[in-house]
């Protein structure tokens, strides 16, 4: 009898606790999604007086309906995917030699390209701020799309050595067997060999210049806007806030991503737990 | 026409000397093997062959005509490589269209040469599959048929059948052996595997540290081996060997060791007199297992069988004196047990010498 009690404890305990950690993350997210149906009186009393009768969209359609709202989702995905196809292609070109290329100091190379990214961001927004506006590049795409691959970059190049490194080189020796340049090999035969990586490498990089808030917000002040500090803007814009509003676009600003990781899930857990395999 | 010339080729990494000279000349329509152990340089050659590694010294020549500098597929080689390096985003098709469409060759003309190379290895029903769903062997195959279909100039062959089983080596061995028959490419193969080299060479050249050592007809290999390396390395069994003393007079040829001694006249004036540190060597083959009371002569010694290696077809049994520590091969039939007290015959005309410091051979 007691041994049966037991069996049963293990799993029970385990779930519990994952239950409570799933809680822990997502109940900011919930409740997030809760603000966007709902009335700001229901949820901003306490205790929260959630009526199902009052849900709602009409938030998203109004979101919907601003002109700068729009342009600041459209801002966020050109300059997410251009950050992410810049990334990748750069990060291909510096990880192929660091992996395959005998050249001295290139784990030094690899040490510093990390070590700029423990800089606090902080510390570099007043002369990244000067810099653009010498270049004459406030408030353009430009701007960002550098700036965000200034930190992503490395991480790229990392994510993306480690698969090359996972190449049999006899893989590269028969491209180049057959006609293909160095370059060549790694466009044609390289990159879509190790696939799962690469999309979860764009992946990544296209989250990690989406969820970017800080440069976006002092380095664009209107036409390059992201959505990020668009949401933001709306917080302190009039003297109401309508807070079921910046709920709804909250919302929207999380739905990009989460779609891309279901529709994409299976290669990004290939990619990043299993690497690649020859 | 394609012969392929080596002319002292050598390729340091670093301060590493992978290749320090090698030098061949490799008729057209030979197959020829590259055997050694494993770091002795083989692979490293053959890279510079196909012009995967640049040489640091010497020249490589097609027909005649240098090309040390050429990309690799300028040299219209084709290579088979041990892990198959298929192309894992392609199907089988792809994988083996790939260099023809590399090179703008029409499509009708792609897929007949395709189609016509998957029938010769019968890999014709897998054309659809991907790679990821082929066997070993498959791969394998689709791996030769990929070399083949680009009607090369000369296969190149890394060490192609280590990947498999037993059973499947040997088989993929006769159908490479067979398919050089057909198509009289010339092939270079690497390998590590005597057995392999012996069996589909038609010469044989066995590398060590970074040189060729014995570079000769795989008969001549095997019989007439050049270097006390080649003579162990090469043979199965490997050669059984006594160290020794040998001494040429001007009236007999003195071969001495511990507790045996071989003595016969001097073959010719022009032997040359020597007194050397020397090893004698003697393939199981060569050895003749008599009964211990059979007669006693010069060239007889008496052993105790310490491992007897029983095949089916033959049994190699391990005879032990002293210093002295041969294989004989026998019928599988004949009677021989573990401790028996035996006598071999070791035949003048079988032996081999080589000196012990140099490890060169000695000509008697």
């Amino acid at each position: 009898m007691q041994m049966r009690s037991l069996r049963w404890a293990r799993p029970t305990l385990l779930y519990a606790l994952v239950a409570l950690f799933l809680l822990w993350t997502l109940a900011p997210v919930l409740w997030i999604f809760v603000m966007s149906v709902q009335p700001e009186i229901n949820y901003v009393a306490v205790p929260p007086q959630l009526n199902l009768q009052q849900v709602s969209l009409r938030w998203f359609w109004e979101m919907l309906s601003q002109q700068d709202i729009r342009d600041a989702l459209r801002n966020s995905l050109i300059i997410s995917f251009m950050t992410m196809v810049f990334c990748l292609f750069f990060g291909a070109l510096a990880a192929y030699p660091l992996s395959r290329l005998n050249m001295p100091r290139k784990n030094l190379f690899l040490t510093l390209s990390i070590m700029a990214r423990m800089i606090p961001s902080m510390v570099l927004i007043i002369p990244l701020f000067l810099l653009m506006r010498d270049l004459h590049l406030l408030d353009t795409y430009m701007a960002l799309i550098i700036t965000y691959s200034t930190f992503l970059l490395p991480y790229v190049i990392w994510m993306m050595k480690n698969f090359f490194d996972q190449i049999p080189y006899s893989l590269e020796a028969a491209a180049r067997m057959d006609g293909c340049s160095r370059l060549g090999a790694i466009f044609r035969i390289l990159l879509p060999s190790i696939a799962p990586g690469v999309v979860a490498t764009a992946i990544f990089a296209f989250i990690g210049a989406w969820n970017e808030f800080l440069f976006g917000l002092i380095l664009s002040t209107r036409n390059s806007m992201p959505i990020m500090v668009k949401i933001s803007a709306l917080v302190s814009a009039s003297f109401h806030t309508d807070n079921s509003l910046v709920a709804a676009t909250g919302v929207l600003a999380i739905l990009p991503v989460v779609v891309l990781v279901f529709v994409l899930n299976r290669y990004i857990v290939r990619g990043l737990v299993e690497g690649v395999k020859f | 026409m394609s012969r392929v010339t080596l002319r002292g080729i050598a390729k340091s990494f670093g301060l590493v000397q992978a290749v320090k000279e090698v030098s061949l000349d490799i008729p057209d329509h030979t197959f020829v093997t590259l055997l050694g152990p494993s770091g002795c340089g083989k692979t490293t050659t053959l890279n510079l062959i196909a012009g995967l590694e640049k040489v640091t010294r010497g020249e490589i020549l097609l027909d005649g005509i240098s090309i040390t500098d050429w990309a690799p597929h300028e040299r219209g080689m084709a290579m088979v490589f041990q892990n198959y390096a298929l192309y894992p985003h392609m199907n089988v098709y792809e994988n083996m269209a790939f260099s023809l469409k590399l090179k703008k060759v029409p499509k009708a003309e792609i897929d007949q040469r395709v189609r016509q190379v998957a029938k010769t290895l019968e890999i014709d029903q897998l054309l659809d599959r991907r790679v990821s769903q082929l066997s070993g062997g498959q791969q394998q195959r689709v791996a030769l048929a990929r070399a083949m279909v680009k009607e090369p100039k000369v296969f190149l062959f890394d060490e192609p059948l280590s990947n498999l089983d037993a059973a499947l080596r040997t088989r993929m061995r006769i159908e490479i052996k067979k398919l050089h028959q057909q198509l009289k490419t010339t092939s270079i193969f690497v390998t590590h595997d005597q057995e392999e080299a012996m069996m589909l060479s038609d010469f044989i050249a066995v590398m060590r540290d970074g040189i060729v050592v014995q570079y000769g007809p795989a008969a001549e290999i095997y019989r007439r081996p050049q270097h006390h390396y080649v003579a162990t390395f090469i043979g199965k069994p490997r050669m059984g060997t006594i160290d020794g003393n040998l001494r040429v007079d001007t009236s007999s040829v003195n071969f001495e060791a511990k507790g045996m001694k071989l003595s016969w006249p001097r073959g010719g004036a022009n032997m040359p007199l020597m007194d050397v540190p020397a090893c004698l060597g003697i393939r199981a083959e060569d050895v003749r297992l008599l009964d211990t009371n059979g007669a006693a002569s010069s060239d007889t010694f008496t052993g105790e069988v310490g491992l007897l290696e029983p095949l089916g077809s033959d049994t190699f049994v391990e005879v032990i004196r002293d210093s002295m520590n041969l294989t004989a091969r026998v019928e599988p039939d004949r009677q021989v047990h573990v401790g028996d007290k035996v006598a071999v015959q070791l035949p003048r005309n079988k032996l081999h010498f080589f000196e012990s410091v140099s490890g060169r051979r000695i000509d008697i």
